[in-house]
């Protein structure tokens, strides 16, 4: 398990333009001229990443709130 | 066991080594308010493995001590430049007699120790008339600071005060600042991002506290009453 989200979750899914699995990979998030790199589900040939949606209402939308100072 | 954060090698990996945001272009900006002549005795407190003390005594001609409360930085300090004077020494316990320095240097690293201690240690030993060059992490956003505390330790991002927090104490350490500048862009420059890889902070926790309170990034130069 990932900090963010179970990977077991997700297991099974693929990338809808390859067919192939998703494999669980260093991506780097960036907004607003921030980034840092972050384990995420990735396809591995086109390079889909996969946003949790646990993640993206988590700790994804609490960056984007205090990054924009709402 | 986990490895001090100033002794990761992820800094061996940046130019020049100069572990913090703006690196000697921020020391060079600060020195520049300061009328530095050849032969005085400039003092790097928290001085890693030397890069700063090395391109100062270099460019301006004066004698130079480093200190360090990390062996192994100053063993490398030694290495590199035997020829100059280095010390392993925790900044709030200088091993230096009263007003023997005319310069002292503090970058990014008052945040680290105790700050009250190691502002006093920095005003006693620094001469009268002496430059006090601090360039650190601050608080831009008063009210955010309490996120910052929120961090698990282990950067000095946990312990950024605010402006006028930083003013305070120093002045009451009897030294008059004369210059404060915001150089919060070299923060973006620096990317955090590694730090937290580094330091084993979520760096998702990182940027909101860091947005909540506005973090940022200065210099000052201040002088002895």
């Amino acid at each position: 398990m990932t900090e963010y989200f179970d990977p077991a979750k997700y297991e099974g899914w693929v990338c809808a333009d390859c067919n192939i699995p998703l494999q669980l990979s260093k991506v780097d998030v960036s907004y607003l001229g921030n980034s840092f790199p972050v384990d995420l589900l990735k396809c591995p040939n086109c390079g889909l990443v996969l946003i949790p949606e646990e993640l993206a209402l988590g700790k994804m939308a609490e960056v984007e709130k205090a990054l924009e100072d709402k | 066991m986990q490895i001090p954060l100033y002794e990761h090698p992820f800094w061996q990996s940046i130019p020049e080594q100069v572990m913090r945001p703006g690196g000697l272009t921020v020391t060079e900006q600060a020195l520049a308010c300061c009328d530095i002549q050849a032969g005085m005795r400039v003092l790097d407190v928290g001085c890693g493995a030397g890069a700063t003390l090395r391109h100062v005594t270099a460019k301006y001609g004066v004698a130079g001590v480093g200190v360090d409360v990390s062996a192994e930085l100053v063993a490398r300090a030694r290495q590199t430049s035997p020829q100059l004077s280095w010390m392993r020494s925790r900044s709030e316990t200088l091993s230096f007699a009263n007003e023997s320095m005319d310069v002292v240097l503090s970058e990014c690293t008052l945040s680290i120790f105790e700050m009250d201690k190691a502002l006093s240690e920095c005003a006693r030993v620094l001469k009268r008339g002496g430059y006090f060059v601090v360039s650190d992490l601050y608080a831009r956003n008063e009210n955010g600071v309490e996120a910052l505390r929120q961090l698990p330790r282990g950067t000095c991002i946990g312990a950024a005060i605010s402006q006028k927090q930083i003013l305070a104490k120093i002045e009451q350490c009897g030294l008059r600042v004369e210059v404060w500048q915001d150089v919060s862009e070299k923060l973006k420059e620096f990317s955090i991002c590694t730090l937290t890889t580094a330091a084993q902070v979520d760096p998702f926790d990182l940027h909101i506290a860091a947005a909540k309170a506005k973090l940022g990034y200065y210099f000052l130069v201040a002088r002895k009453n």
